[in-house]
């Protein structure tokens, strides 16, 4: 079995460049081997290399006192949430791989974030969600594979997320044509640990031995690998699966078996194989190292017959982890992996060279800098395509929609209904912690072991990103700040997950540039590190490329359990206050877009020091014990947000904005920031009052929680009221019904 | 990987001729078998392996579970069944089926 | 100082909600709550024994068919024999049915989709150990999380079953009729507990470990233990 020659067409289908396969000859001094070629070809690809977007990231801010371990350093980062714990998180994509199979698709980008975490030594906690898909009503074929996509991914989540046992809190799930062929899976994981216990991802020690444990390696995701050293005959091609299968039973062994085993102290670095398996783990632990790693490809466990040294570094089998192991410790790996039931093998050693070397028996077949593979990868700075900002809609070409029909049908709107078909199928209580369920604006959490309260939201607009990419992404942020205000948190942290089109389009590399400036500056403003993150690009078929979506996840602590804080009115008698200004601001709006079929316009101004203001008054009258709800405005507007206030608890509202020049629709349905929705005993009015003018941030009450199930609203003359059960049935029956069809 | 297997039907097929009018409904009983594709891991499989072992039984080499899905229906032809199999009862991208008619 | 029930709970290959049960066992005080591994053998001064939820050995093959086999089994079955209280919850409760701890077994939903909820349980007998502390016809909001949780028994079988009385919980509604809209898997007689025709052993599909603390969504799981607690103290009273 020979390999095939090294041609220029074999080098493009590795997805080299002529250029960059020059970097590679002046690296090593002469011609790569076959192999050497998959392994530059896989970690310079930009799934692996973030070549395309690296020089944009660093304009992230990822420093602040709380920072443990700050983005790009490890898998994850980790910030300190005090008394000695802290909390890995991050947000990944498994996009592309979902568009094939979404059951595995999902579920394997669940059991990949996961691995994430726990190869920093924490414990994982919680999961997240954020799904988009092409539009599920109808019957057309796309709709039909829309659905099926939809049902696919959640049940994958589901499988994979309830088998290993980690609730999922919070999610979103937006509907819209632009994913149609191109459905975005972002995971995120959040874990806890002590300082003490960090686990980092280098290999330190020269002598140290280097052990591979988990799953046995198989074929997984060579599908769409250029070659391997036979003929691909329609045999062969049947031993390539296109997609990865995984196991979150073997998962869940292999996080006990790790955390178990990083209790004791025989392990010097630990690191999953994810992204280019075991020739990512390889490279970037002797990289961070400053060492090297020298590995024997004939001691990897493996499930399938016959793989060439090509197919088992370039394999992406699921649940594995690469351990450097102290010498003179390997049998705690033993005992551990024994009991937990868990192929090991010790595989190589760390060296002083700083080469990755892979040897097949006594063949070297790689031997490279490791250094140059993890971290000398090719830059590009892309070209970024002028942008001119939206105009502002002009109101007078918008026909004003009755709102008697228009907030049934906004509610009905698959972005907006109730997510609950998604949510009940996931455990969501497991590991009980969470003390908010899905359905508020965000997840909390309490993690018994530390007596720690966190929240949690993601959140993203991508109408107003894609209408104007800066803005979209500083409301992604200020929206996430404003679900863990709403649930009297304070944010810690963010990680992001970069969805967009083929960078090579100057366009979509504008957005790029845009969203990441944007979130910079929103970073800033709320004083949160950029703990890291995941960019996933060319999400685009024939039709074009999704709507940028620049995915937010934010993590915030509570003092106390007191301050937690939900959605839904409680009480009637209580009365409704609006925090900020009633607004105006159409354009971009779900209004338009659904009861108008219009996705234009200018999107809502976001003002940082308004927002913060707003966020930090709203937490000072909780932590006041005044607030007995809270509910920030976003897609629907004020009417969306009220209704949905009055669901939990199947109360009432009678709601009065006044006098007014603006036209019912807009005081209703406008997108204006900075907006909450808060209730109070009415024995507390006068001091919430009081203390909200003390801030002077804007408000007024606008209402009052009613026993009688029926929301009425008035704006200027306008009258309008709806039985809050017919909301309800529409909202929570939206997305069942077209599911079930 | 398809194979279909027709059993050879012991009815007399002078009968057959008699009773084949076109508008004469006939019953057909089909199974299709549906297996992971042979790369794809099987977890179930793994872990079945491993508690057989576990239960003393040696020599283990790999373990693979599938369903059987038992058809009967009035007067489908086989192309028909074949698309059933191939769209609805197995998942192209991770199955692979075979078809079986028996009567 | 001895403590007043001492609770192994065994921890399968896949288990998940083993932590969950020994943090709100810790909840009582006196208690003592300890993890097993399924490797050991002995449950020797044990006064009850708990087979939590989770996905033992991924739920592969059937729910609870390979764990049933886990050397701790043995010691299990023995324990219950000798009257021991043995309480399987959600896969604890597959587990026991599958190891012939319980009659009948636990198919997969009627809707198909793995269901995460609060939900309604009337109790239905109380002169059991886990149940004493309850009155009849009470009414228990206790989640459920499972894919397979629809309770099935042939007809002998499950006339035995209602007419000893071992049916402990049904799904039922806020006010606790016990209605087929209130079954969320299918079960039938909107089974969500049984108990061995000895009393000793109680299997239920819902997660009374997860309602012993109001901030994380109610106390009314705490009858159950609260029950076990009384029911230990009274055998070693005497």
């Amino acid at each position: 079995m020979s390999n095939p020659a090294i041609t220029p067409e074999l080098i493009a289908k590795h997805g080299l460049s002529p250029e960059e396969y020059e970097k590679v000859l002046s690296i090593l001094g002469r011609e790569p081997s076959f192999e050497e070629l998959g392994v530059f070809s896989v970690m310079w690809s930009e799934h692996c290399s973030y070549k395309n977007s690296r020089p944009e990231l660093r304009k992230f801010p990822t420093t602040g006192p709380s920072v443990l371990v700050k983005a790009g350093e490890e898998n994850a980062g980790v910030i300190d949430i005090g008394d000695g714990w802290a909390v890995a998180f991050k947000i990944e994509s498994h996009n592309h791989p979902s568009a094939v199979e979404p059951f595995q698709g999902a579920a394997t980008g669940v059991g990949g974030i996961i691995r994430d975490i726990f190869t920093m030594g924490a414990r994982p906690v919680f999961l997240m969600d954020s799904l988009r898909f092409g539009s599920i009503e109808g019957d057309s074929e796309q709709a039909k594979t829309n659905r099926r996509l939809f049902a696919g991914v959640v049940a994958g989540i589901a499988h994979y997320g309830n088998c290993i046992g980690l609730p999922t809190i919070a999610g979103e799930v937006y509907f819209d044509e632009s994913y149609s062929g191109n459905p975005l899976v972002n995971a995120f994981c959040l874990g806890i640990l002590r300082h003490d216990q960090i686990a980092r991802g280098a290999a330190e020690g020269i002598g140290n031995p280097v052990f591979y444990v988990g799953a046995e390696t198989g074929r997984d995701g060579l599908a769409g690998a250029a070659f391997a050293s036979r003929e691909l005959t329609e045999e062969s091609k049947a031993d390539r699966p296109a997609v990865q299968v995984g196991d979150p039973f073997r998962e869940k062994l292999l996080l006990e078996a790790c955390l178990e085993l990083l209790a004791t102290d025989a392990v010097a670095g630990i690191q999953d194989m994810g992204a280019a398996g075991l020739t990512c783990s390889t490279c970037e632990t002797a990289s961070r190292g400053g060492t090297g790693v020298e590995i024997d490809i004939q001691l990897v466990p493996q499930r399938a017959k016959g793989q060439t040294p090509y197919e088992v570094l370039l394999s992406e089998s699921q649940e594995r982890m690469l351990v450097i192991v102290k010498k003179g410790r390997e049998d705690v790996v033993k005992r551990i992996f024994e009991k937990w039931d868990l192929p090991y093998a010790e595989i190589g050693k760390v060296t002083d060279d700083g080469m990755m070397r892979v040897r097949k028996g006594n063949d070297v077949v790689v031997n490279v800098p490791a250094r140059s593979l993890a971290d000398d990868g090719p830059l590009y700075s892309r070209e970024a395509a002028p942008f001119t900002p939206p105009a502002q809609l002009d109101l007078d070409t918008v026909p004003q929609a009755d709102p008697e029909t228009a907030l049934p049908k906004l509610l009905a709107h698959p972005s907006i209904a109730s997510k609950r078909w998604v949510w009940r199928q996931y455990d969501h209580m497991v590991r009980t912690g969470t003390a908010v369920l899905p359905g508020s604006d965000a997840a909390v959490f309490i993690v018994r072991e530390a007596n720690k309260i966190l929240a949690a939201a993601t959140d993203c607009n991508a109408i107003y990103c894609k209408l104007d990419p800066s803005v979209g992404a500083r409301i992604a942020v200020a929206e996430c700040a404003r679900n863990l205000a709403c649930s009297g948190a304070v944010p810690i942290g963010v990680t992001d997950n970069l969805n967009f089109g083929n960078p090579h389009k100057p366009e979509n590399f504008y957005q790029l540039r845009a969203a990441v400036e944007g979130i910079s500056e929103g970073c800033r403003a709320f004083g949160v590190p950029v703990t890291g993150g995941n960019v996933s690009l060319y999400n685009e078929s024939p039709a074009g490329a999704i709507d940028p979506t620049p995915t937010i996840s934010m993590v915030g602590t509570i003092a106390d359990a007191d301050h937690i804080t939900t959605q839904a009115f409680k009480e009637a008698g209580d009365q409704i206050y609006l925090l900020g200004e009633i607004g105006s601001e159409l354009g971009a709006s779900h209004y338009l877009l659904a009861i108008h079929g219009r996705k234009e316009g200018a999107p809502p101004v976001l003002d940082f020091d308004k927002e913060i203001a707003i966020h930090n008054a709203l937490l000072g009258v909780i932590r006041k014990g005044l607030v007995r709800s809270a509910h920030d405005c976003s897609e629907g507007g004020i009417a969306v947000a009220i209704a949905e206030s009055c669901f939990g608890n199947s109360l009432g509202a009678s709601i009065e904005f006044g006098a007014t020049n603006d036209r019912p629709d807009v005081v209703l349905f406008n997108e204006t920031q900075g907006r909450i929705v808060i209730s109070v005993k009415a024995s507390d009015a006068v001091a919430l009052e009081k203390e909200l003018s003390a801030t002077g941030v804007p408000f007024r009450k606008i209402g009052e929680v009613k026993a009688k199930a029926e929301l009425s609203l008035k704006t200027g003359t306008n009258s309008y009221s709806w039985s809050v059960a017919s909301l309800n049935e529409t909202f929570e029956e939206s997305i069942p019904k077209l599911m079930e069809s | 990987m398809i194979r279909i297997i027709k059993k050879r039907s012991f009815f007399p097929f002078w009968l057959v001729r008699f009773t084949e009018r076109p508008d004469f409904p006939y019953l057909m009983k089909a199974v299709v078998t549906v297996m992971p594709k042979p790369a794809i891991l099987d977890p179930a499989g793994v872990a079945a392996g491993r508690a057989m072992e576990h239960l003393g039984l040696k020599g283990v080499r790999s373990v693979r579970i599938g369903k059987s899905i038992e058809i009967e229906v009035d007067g489908a032809d086989e192309k028909q069944l074949h698309e059933i199999a191939h769209d609805l009862l197995s998942n192209p991208v991770v199955e692979d089926y075979k078809l079986e008619i028996l009567s | 100082m001895a403590p007043i029930m001492k609770v192994a709970v065994i921890q399968f290959p896949g288990s998940n909600c083993d932590t969950d049960c020994q943090a709100a066992l810790l909840s009582f005080p006196g208690v003592e709550a300890e993890i097993v591994w399924h490797k050991e053998t002995s449950l020797a001064g044990y006064d009850a024994v708990v087979l939590p939820g989770g996905f033992s050995y991924g739920d592969y093959l059937r729910c609870g068919s390979i764990a049933r086999f886990s050397p701790i089994m043995g010691a299990v079955r023995a324990a219950a024999d000798a009257g021991v209280l043995v309480l399987g919850i959600c896969n604890g409760f597959q587990i026991l049915c599958e190891a012939g701890l319980l009659p009948g077994t636990l198919l997969r939903n009627n809707g198909l989709l793995f269901r995460c909820e609060h939900l309604h349980l009337r109790v239905e007998n109380t002169d059991t150990p886990f149940t004493s502390v309850l009155h009849k016809g009470q009414v228990l909001d206790i989640p459920i999380a499972h894919g397979e949780g629809n309770y099935f028994a042939d007809p002998e079988t499950l006339a035995q079953i209602e007419a000893n009385g071992q049916v402990l919980v049904r799904y039922c509604d806020a006010s606790g009729n016990v209605t087929p809209e209130a079954n969320p898997n299918g079960s039938l007689g909107n089974i969500a507990g049984i108990c061995s025709h000895g009393r000793n052993v109680f299997g239920l599909m819902p997660h009374p470990e997860r309602v012993c603390d109001p901030l994380l969504g109610g106390s009314e799981g705490r009858g159950i233990f609260q029950s076990m607690i009384e029911a230990v103290a009274q055998a070693k009273a005497k």
